[in-house]
Protein backbone atom coordinates (compact mmCIF):
# COMPACT_ATOMS: atom_id res chain seq x y z
CA UNK A 1 0.00 0.00 0.00
CA UNK A 2 1.34 3.76 -0.38
CA UNK A 3 1.23 5.41 2.97
CA UNK A 4 -1.18 7.88 3.60
CA UNK A 5 0.89 11.57 3.15
CA UNK A 6 0.13 13.43 6.09
CA UNK A 7 -0.39 17.50 6.36
CA UNK A 8 0.24 18.57 10.34
CA UNK A 9 -2.60 20.47 11.60
CA UNK A 10 -0.62 22.99 13.13
CA UNK A 11 -2.28 22.56 16.30
CA UNK A 12 0.26 21.90 19.12
CA UNK A 13 -0.27 18.01 20.79
CA UNK A 14 -3.10 16.99 18.19
CA UNK A 15 -0.73 15.52 15.34
CA UNK A 16 0.79 13.27 17.98
CA UNK A 17 -3.11 11.93 18.17
CA UNK A 18 -3.46 11.32 14.47
CA UNK A 19 -0.71 9.75 13.73
CA UNK A 20 1.00 13.14 12.31
CA UNK A 21 -1.99 15.04 11.33
CA UNK A 22 -4.77 15.05 8.64
CA UNK A 23 -4.55 12.39 5.66
CA UNK A 24 -4.13 14.06 2.42
CA UNK A 25 -6.45 14.55 0.45
CA UNK A 26 -9.39 14.38 3.05
CA UNK A 27 -12.49 16.45 4.68
CA UNK A 28 -12.78 16.88 8.06
CA UNK A 29 -15.09 18.68 10.16
CA UNK A 30 -14.24 20.30 13.05
CA UNK A 31 -17.44 20.82 15.23
CA UNK A 32 -17.80 22.48 18.64
CA UNK A 33 -20.64 24.88 20.31
CA UNK A 34 -20.20 28.91 20.63
CA UNK A 35 -16.47 30.17 21.71
CA UNK A 36 -15.19 26.38 21.77
CA UNK A 37 -12.47 27.41 19.06
CA UNK A 38 -13.93 26.38 15.40
CA UNK A 39 -12.32 29.79 13.61
CA UNK A 40 -9.10 29.61 15.53
CA UNK A 41 -8.56 25.44 14.69
CA UNK A 42 -9.07 26.90 11.14
CA UNK A 43 -6.84 29.74 11.34
CA UNK A 44 -4.28 27.45 12.59
CA UNK A 45 -4.21 25.24 10.18
CA UNK A 46 -4.05 27.34 7.87
CA UNK A 47 -0.69 29.12 8.81
CA UNK A 48 0.82 26.28 9.24
CA UNK A 49 0.39 25.47 5.65
CA UNK A 50 1.80 28.77 4.86
CA UNK A 51 4.55 28.28 6.85
CA UNK A 52 5.57 25.04 5.03
CA UNK A 53 4.99 27.21 1.44
CA UNK A 54 1.35 25.25 1.00
CA UNK A 55 -1.69 27.36 -0.33
CA UNK A 56 -4.78 28.08 1.82
CA UNK A 57 -7.90 28.55 0.90
CA UNK A 58 -10.34 30.07 3.55
CA UNK A 59 -14.08 30.39 2.78
CA UNK A 60 -16.43 32.22 5.38
CA UNK A 61 -20.28 31.82 4.81
CA UNK A 62 -20.84 34.84 6.97
CA UNK A 63 -20.86 37.83 5.33
CA UNK A 64 -18.00 39.12 6.84
CA UNK A 65 -15.29 41.86 5.33
CA UNK A 66 -11.99 40.91 5.41
CA UNK A 67 -10.78 43.61 7.35
CA UNK A 68 -13.31 42.32 10.09
CA UNK A 69 -11.33 38.75 9.82
CA UNK A 70 -8.35 40.76 9.43
CA UNK A 71 -9.07 43.03 12.82
CA UNK A 72 -9.93 39.90 14.82
CA UNK A 73 -6.92 37.57 13.59
CA UNK A 74 -4.60 39.84 14.27
CA UNK A 75 -4.91 39.49 18.16
CA UNK A 76 -3.23 36.00 17.35
CA UNK A 77 0.81 35.86 17.67
CA UNK A 78 0.80 32.63 15.47
CA UNK A 79 -0.92 34.70 12.57
CA UNK A 80 1.37 36.40 10.14
CA UNK A 81 -0.87 39.01 8.43
CA UNK A 82 1.21 39.25 5.10
CA UNK A 83 -0.09 35.12 4.54
CA UNK A 84 -3.28 36.94 3.99
CA UNK A 85 -4.01 37.51 -0.01
CA UNK A 86 -1.37 35.48 -0.30
CA UNK A 87 -0.70 32.12 1.24
CA UNK A 88 -3.97 32.44 2.46
CA UNK A 89 -6.76 33.73 -0.02
CA UNK A 90 -9.93 34.87 1.73
CA UNK A 91 -13.57 34.54 0.17
CA UNK A 92 -16.57 35.66 1.27
CA UNK A 93 -19.28 33.22 0.39
CA UNK A 94 -22.05 34.56 2.79
CA UNK A 95 -23.85 36.36 -0.07
CA UNK A 96 -24.03 33.58 -2.21
CA UNK A 97 -25.16 31.49 0.38
CA UNK A 98 -28.25 34.07 1.14
CA UNK A 99 -29.14 34.74 -2.79
CA UNK A 100 -28.15 31.22 -5.19
CA UNK A 101 -29.06 27.83 -5.27
CA UNK A 102 -26.74 25.50 -3.98
CA UNK A 103 -25.69 24.23 -7.29
CA UNK A 104 -24.65 27.61 -7.94
CA UNK A 105 -22.90 27.83 -4.63
CA UNK A 106 -20.99 24.84 -5.60
CA UNK A 107 -19.75 25.85 -9.12
CA UNK A 108 -18.26 29.23 -7.64
CA UNK A 109 -16.56 26.67 -4.81
CA UNK A 110 -15.25 24.65 -7.21
CA UNK A 111 -14.20 27.77 -9.49
CA UNK A 112 -12.15 29.20 -6.77
CA UNK A 113 -10.55 26.21 -6.02
CA UNK A 114 -9.48 25.89 -9.87
CA UNK A 115 -7.91 29.45 -9.82
CA UNK A 116 -6.34 28.98 -6.23
CA UNK A 117 -5.25 25.33 -6.46
CA UNK A 118 -4.97 25.37 -2.53
CA UNK A 119 -3.54 22.22 -0.47
CA UNK A 120 -5.48 23.34 2.68
CA UNK A 121 -9.18 24.72 2.66
CA UNK A 122 -11.08 25.86 5.20
CA UNK A 123 -15.30 26.23 5.53
CA UNK A 124 -16.18 28.01 8.32
CA UNK A 125 -18.65 27.55 9.26
CA UNK A 126 -20.85 24.81 7.03
CA UNK A 127 -23.32 24.66 9.39
CA UNK A 128 -25.06 28.33 8.34
CA UNK A 129 -25.85 26.93 5.15
CA UNK A 130 -28.36 24.41 6.11
CA UNK A 131 -31.38 26.53 6.83
CA UNK A 132 -31.07 28.22 3.41
CA UNK A 133 -31.17 24.79 1.94
CA UNK A 134 -33.33 23.19 3.80
CA UNK A 135 -34.67 20.20 1.75
CA UNK A 136 -31.40 20.34 -0.40
CA UNK A 137 -29.18 20.59 2.01
CA UNK A 138 -28.06 16.68 2.56
CA UNK A 139 -27.76 17.42 -1.57
CA UNK A 140 -25.26 19.98 -1.38
CA UNK A 141 -23.09 18.56 1.88
CA UNK A 142 -23.21 15.30 -0.42
CA UNK A 143 -21.97 17.07 -3.46
CA UNK A 144 -19.54 19.67 -1.71
CA UNK A 145 -17.71 17.14 -0.08
CA UNK A 146 -17.46 14.90 -3.13
CA UNK A 147 -16.08 18.11 -4.89
CA UNK A 148 -13.52 18.42 -2.32
CA UNK A 149 -12.52 15.33 -2.06
CA UNK A 150 -11.61 15.44 -5.74
CA UNK A 151 -9.48 18.01 -5.60
CA UNK A 152 -6.08 17.53 -4.15
CA UNK A 153 -6.16 19.11 -0.73
CA UNK A 154 -6.98 18.36 3.02
CA UNK A 155 -10.62 20.33 3.84
CA UNK A 156 -11.74 21.62 7.10
CA UNK A 157 -15.54 21.99 7.61
CA UNK A 158 -16.43 24.09 10.97
CA UNK A 159 -19.78 22.95 12.04
CA UNK A 160 -21.80 24.99 15.17
CA UNK A 161 -23.43 22.53 17.72
CA UNK A 162 -26.52 22.99 18.65
CA UNK A 163 -27.01 22.39 22.72
CA UNK A 164 -28.58 19.09 23.04
CA UNK A 165 -26.89 17.62 20.00
CA UNK A 166 -23.93 15.88 20.24
CA UNK A 167 -22.39 16.84 16.68
CA UNK A 168 -24.22 18.16 13.28
CA UNK A 169 -25.03 15.03 11.81
CA UNK A 170 -25.56 15.73 8.38
CA UNK A 171 -22.25 16.81 8.03
CA UNK A 172 -20.41 13.67 10.14
CA UNK A 173 -21.35 10.60 7.98
CA UNK A 174 -20.11 11.85 4.94
CA UNK A 175 -16.73 13.34 5.96
CA UNK A 176 -13.50 11.49 6.46
CA UNK A 177 -12.63 12.71 10.35
CA UNK A 178 -14.73 14.50 13.23
CA UNK A 179 -12.84 16.53 15.67
CA UNK A 180 -15.25 17.55 18.42
CA UNK A 181 -14.35 20.60 20.56
CA UNK A 182 -16.56 20.94 23.66
CA UNK A 183 -16.70 23.29 26.73
CA UNK A 184 -17.73 21.58 30.30
CA UNK A 185 -18.20 24.05 33.42
CA UNK A 186 -16.33 22.03 36.03
CA UNK A 187 -16.00 23.16 39.49
CA UNK A 188 -17.25 26.41 38.81
CA UNK A 189 -15.41 26.99 35.72
CA UNK A 190 -15.42 26.24 32.34
CA UNK A 191 -13.16 23.98 30.77
CA UNK A 192 -11.89 23.61 26.96
CA UNK A 193 -11.76 20.21 25.85
CA UNK A 194 -10.46 18.55 22.19
CA UNK A 195 -12.02 15.17 21.00
CA UNK A 196 -11.03 12.99 17.87
CA UNK A 197 -14.29 11.33 17.42
CA UNK A 198 -13.59 9.26 14.12
CA UNK A 199 -10.41 9.61 11.48
CA UNK A 200 -10.48 7.22 9.01
CA UNK A 201 -7.27 4.97 7.92
CA UNK A 202 -6.01 6.54 11.45
CA UNK A 203 -4.65 4.75 14.72
CA UNK A 204 -6.16 7.87 16.87
CA UNK A 205 -6.49 8.29 20.20
CA UNK A 206 -9.68 8.73 21.98
CA UNK A 207 -11.40 10.67 24.69
CA UNK A 208 -11.89 14.26 25.42
CA UNK A 209 -8.56 15.71 25.72
CA UNK A 210 -8.01 19.05 27.59
CA UNK A 211 -6.99 22.32 26.22
CA UNK A 212 -6.09 25.90 26.04
CA UNK A 213 -6.87 29.11 23.46
CA UNK A 214 -4.28 31.60 23.37
CA UNK A 215 -3.30 34.36 21.27
CA UNK A 216 0.00 32.99 21.32
CA UNK A 217 -0.32 29.61 20.22
CA UNK A 218 -3.82 29.55 19.30
CA UNK A 219 -5.05 26.12 20.43
CA UNK A 220 -2.81 23.59 22.04
CA UNK A 221 -3.73 20.45 23.62
CA UNK A 222 -2.39 20.53 27.31
CA UNK A 223 -0.85 17.24 27.82
CA UNK A 224 1.63 18.34 24.72
CA UNK A 225 3.10 20.84 27.77
CA UNK A 226 4.30 17.74 30.03
CA UNK B 1 -0.72 31.23 -11.68
CA UNK B 2 1.98 33.76 -10.45
CA UNK B 3 5.59 34.60 -11.87
CA UNK B 4 7.70 32.04 -10.31
CA UNK B 5 4.83 29.24 -11.48
CA UNK B 6 5.38 30.27 -15.11
CA UNK B 7 8.91 30.29 -14.34
CA UNK B 8 8.87 26.74 -13.43
CA UNK B 9 6.69 25.66 -16.24
CA UNK B 10 9.32 27.08 -18.19
CA UNK B 11 12.01 24.68 -16.40
CA UNK B 12 10.02 21.59 -16.17
CA UNK B 13 9.97 22.41 -20.33
CA UNK B 14 13.69 22.89 -20.76
CA UNK B 15 14.54 19.75 -18.57
CA UNK B 16 11.80 17.69 -20.98
CA UNK B 17 13.48 18.55 -24.25
CA UNK B 18 16.67 17.53 -22.70
CA UNK B 19 15.54 13.77 -22.69
CA UNK B 20 16.11 12.03 -25.85
CA UNK B 21 13.12 10.74 -26.84
CA UNK B 22 11.41 8.53 -27.29
CA UNK B 23 11.94 8.02 -23.85
CA UNK B 24 10.59 7.83 -20.17
CA UNK B 25 10.84 10.51 -17.58
CA UNK B 26 9.43 10.78 -14.20
CA UNK B 27 8.56 14.15 -12.01
CA UNK B 28 9.41 13.65 -8.66
CA UNK B 29 7.18 15.86 -6.65
CA UNK B 30 5.57 16.15 -2.94
CA UNK B 31 2.22 13.97 -3.15
CA UNK B 32 0.85 17.67 -2.02
CA UNK B 33 2.08 19.10 -5.24
CA UNK B 34 1.11 16.45 -7.88
CA UNK B 35 -2.14 17.64 -9.67
CA UNK B 36 -0.25 21.21 -9.61
CA UNK B 37 3.06 19.44 -11.12
CA UNK B 38 0.80 17.80 -13.90
CA UNK B 39 -1.01 21.32 -14.61
CA UNK B 40 1.98 22.72 -15.07
CA UNK B 41 3.23 19.94 -17.36
CA UNK B 42 -0.02 20.22 -19.58
CA UNK B 43 0.37 24.24 -19.45
CA UNK B 44 3.90 23.47 -20.63
CA UNK B 45 3.34 21.12 -23.30
CA UNK B 46 0.04 22.27 -24.31
CA UNK B 47 0.28 25.78 -24.50
CA UNK B 48 3.62 26.92 -24.27
CA UNK B 49 5.12 24.02 -26.41
CA UNK B 50 1.95 23.47 -29.09
CA UNK B 51 2.18 19.47 -28.10
CA UNK B 52 -0.06 17.08 -28.73
CA UNK B 53 -1.22 14.22 -25.85
CA UNK B 54 -3.10 11.69 -23.44
CA UNK B 55 -3.36 12.25 -19.95
CA UNK B 56 -4.02 9.39 -18.03
CA UNK B 57 -5.67 9.87 -14.56
CA UNK B 58 -5.28 7.38 -11.72
CA UNK B 59 -5.62 9.29 -8.97
CA UNK B 60 -8.36 12.58 -9.48
CA UNK B 61 -11.01 12.30 -12.68
CA UNK B 62 -10.42 14.11 -15.21
CA UNK B 63 -12.57 16.58 -14.98
CA UNK B 64 -10.43 18.77 -12.09
CA UNK B 65 -7.96 18.82 -14.74
CA UNK B 66 -10.00 19.16 -17.54
CA UNK B 67 -11.56 22.07 -15.16
CA UNK B 68 -8.46 23.98 -13.87
CA UNK B 69 -7.06 24.11 -17.68
CA UNK B 70 -10.84 25.51 -19.01
CA UNK B 71 -9.89 28.06 -16.04
CA UNK B 72 -6.76 29.01 -17.45
CA UNK B 73 -8.12 28.90 -20.58
CA UNK B 74 -5.90 26.65 -22.05
CA UNK B 75 -6.78 24.99 -25.17
CA UNK B 76 -7.91 21.20 -24.60
CA UNK B 77 -8.18 20.37 -27.94
CA UNK B 78 -4.92 18.36 -28.36
CA UNK B 79 -5.41 16.86 -25.02
CA UNK B 80 -7.30 13.65 -24.47
CA UNK B 81 -8.02 11.88 -21.43
CA UNK B 82 -8.18 8.56 -20.47
CA UNK B 83 -9.99 8.55 -17.25
CA UNK B 84 -9.59 5.20 -15.18
CA UNK B 85 -10.87 6.86 -11.89
CA UNK B 86 -14.35 8.48 -12.86
CA UNK B 87 -16.30 5.66 -12.32
CA UNK B 88 -14.97 5.33 -8.72
CA UNK B 89 -15.28 8.93 -8.06
CA UNK B 90 -18.75 9.71 -7.45
CA UNK B 91 -18.48 12.96 -9.99
CA UNK B 92 -21.21 13.18 -12.03
CA UNK B 93 -20.31 16.12 -14.15
CA UNK B 94 -20.58 15.53 -17.71
CA UNK B 95 -18.21 14.02 -20.04
CA UNK B 96 -16.99 15.89 -21.99
CA UNK B 97 -16.11 14.87 -25.77
CA UNK B 98 -12.20 14.33 -25.57
CA UNK B 99 -12.55 11.55 -23.03
CA UNK B 100 -11.81 7.81 -23.13
CA UNK B 101 -14.09 6.47 -19.76
CA UNK B 102 -12.30 3.07 -18.70
CA UNK B 103 -12.81 0.68 -15.64
CA UNK B 104 -8.85 -0.71 -15.50
CA UNK B 105 -8.29 1.16 -12.11
CA UNK B 106 -8.31 -2.90 -10.53
CA UNK B 107 -6.21 -4.00 -13.67
CA UNK B 108 -3.39 -1.50 -14.25
CA UNK B 109 -1.50 -4.13 -16.55
CA UNK B 110 -3.91 -3.67 -19.47
CA UNK B 111 -3.86 -0.14 -19.47
CA UNK B 112 -1.10 -0.31 -22.17
CA UNK B 113 -3.57 -2.32 -24.20
CA UNK B 114 -5.87 0.93 -24.37
CA UNK B 115 -3.04 3.21 -25.56
CA UNK B 116 -1.58 0.17 -28.65
CA UNK B 117 -5.34 0.54 -29.23
CA UNK B 118 -4.59 4.34 -30.46
CA UNK B 119 -1.90 2.98 -33.05
CA UNK B 120 -2.35 2.87 -36.22
CA UNK B 121 -6.50 3.38 -35.68
CA UNK B 122 -8.05 6.53 -37.65
CA UNK B 123 -10.09 8.04 -34.89
CA UNK B 124 -10.82 11.50 -34.16
CA UNK B 125 -8.09 12.67 -31.95
CA UNK B 126 -4.67 10.89 -33.83
CA UNK B 127 -3.26 7.84 -33.54
CA UNK B 128 -0.04 7.67 -31.40
CA UNK B 129 2.42 8.47 -34.61
CA UNK B 130 0.99 11.81 -34.34
CA UNK B 131 1.22 12.16 -30.18
CA UNK B 132 4.28 13.89 -28.57
CA UNK B 133 3.48 12.96 -25.08
CA UNK B 134 1.52 10.37 -22.47
CA UNK B 135 1.30 11.82 -19.45
CA UNK B 136 0.72 9.32 -16.32
CA UNK B 137 -0.90 10.28 -13.33
CA UNK B 138 -0.17 9.49 -9.90
CA UNK B 139 1.11 6.38 -9.49
CA UNK B 140 1.05 5.68 -6.31
CA UNK B 141 -2.98 5.10 -5.54
CA UNK B 142 -2.43 2.27 -8.08
CA UNK B 143 -1.11 0.19 -5.45
CA UNK B 144 -4.33 0.44 -3.39
CA UNK B 145 -5.81 -1.50 -6.31
CA UNK B 146 -3.45 -4.00 -8.21
CA UNK B 147 -0.03 -5.59 -6.64
CA UNK B 148 3.03 -4.37 -7.24
CA UNK B 149 3.79 -7.34 -9.98
CA UNK B 150 1.06 -5.81 -11.61
CA UNK B 151 2.29 -2.71 -12.01
CA UNK B 152 5.39 -3.56 -13.26
CA UNK B 153 4.00 -5.20 -15.98
CA UNK B 154 2.29 -2.39 -16.65
CA UNK B 155 5.24 -0.08 -16.20
CA UNK B 156 7.99 -2.45 -19.03
CA UNK B 157 4.83 -2.55 -21.32
CA UNK B 158 4.54 1.27 -21.30
CA UNK B 159 8.17 1.65 -21.81
CA UNK B 160 8.36 -0.45 -24.81
CA UNK B 161 5.21 1.22 -26.33
CA UNK B 162 6.87 4.75 -25.62
CA UNK B 163 10.64 3.73 -26.99
CA UNK B 164 8.79 2.25 -29.94
CA UNK B 165 7.40 5.46 -31.40
CA UNK B 166 9.63 7.83 -32.62
CA UNK B 167 9.43 11.45 -30.61
CA UNK B 168 7.10 10.18 -27.94
CA UNK B 169 7.67 11.25 -24.47
CA UNK B 170 6.05 9.61 -21.07
CA UNK B 171 5.53 11.10 -18.22
CA UNK B 172 5.29 9.65 -15.09
CA UNK B 173 4.68 11.90 -12.22
CA UNK B 174 5.03 10.88 -8.67
CA UNK B 175 6.46 11.04 -5.21
CA UNK B 176 9.37 9.34 -4.67
CA UNK B 177 8.68 9.01 -0.97
CA UNK B 178 4.80 7.64 -1.57
CA UNK B 179 6.18 4.19 -1.40
CA UNK B 180 10.19 3.11 -1.89
CA UNK B 181 9.61 -0.25 -3.48
CA UNK B 182 7.03 1.62 -6.17
CA UNK B 183 9.62 4.10 -6.78
CA UNK B 184 12.82 1.79 -7.45
CA UNK B 185 10.54 -0.10 -9.94
CA UNK B 186 9.26 3.59 -11.33
CA UNK B 187 13.04 4.57 -11.69
CA UNK B 188 14.44 1.22 -13.51
CA UNK B 189 11.85 2.04 -16.48
CA UNK B 190 12.19 5.72 -16.99
CA UNK B 191 15.34 7.56 -18.57
CA UNK B 192 15.50 10.71 -16.48
CA UNK B 193 14.46 11.73 -13.34
CA UNK B 194 13.49 15.17 -12.98
CA UNK B 195 13.09 16.65 -9.56
CA UNK B 196 10.44 18.99 -9.18
CA UNK B 197 10.81 20.24 -5.94
CA UNK B 198 14.27 21.07 -6.47
CA UNK B 199 14.00 22.93 -10.03
CA UNK B 200 11.33 25.34 -7.30
CA UNK B 201 13.62 25.78 -4.53
CA UNK B 202 16.25 26.59 -7.48
CA UNK B 203 14.00 29.79 -8.74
Amino acid sequence: MAKFERLSTGIKGLDEMVDGGFPFPSVSLVAGGAGTGKTTFGLKFLTQGARQEEQGLFFTTLSEPTQWMLRYTNQFDFVDKDFFGNEIKYQDIGLLVQNEGYEELLDFIDDKIAEVMPQRIVIDPITVVGPFFEQDYRSFLFELINLLKNWQAVSVLTGEVAPGEPYPQEVTYAVDSVILLSMLEEEGSRRKYLEVLKMRGTDHTTGKQPISITTEDGIVVLKSRF
Amino acid sequence: MDKKDLKLVKNIMKELKEVDNPGTVLLDTPTTQIMKTNFFLLKGLLDLEDKKGYFMTLDRPHQNMAYLLSNYKINQENIWYIDNVNHLSGNKKIYRNNVDAVENAFQIEKLTEILKEKQGKRNDFGNLENIDFVLIDNLAPMLNYNNIENIQEFLSSFEELIISHDNLIGCLVMDSNSNKNLDRIVRKHVKTVIDVKKLKEDI
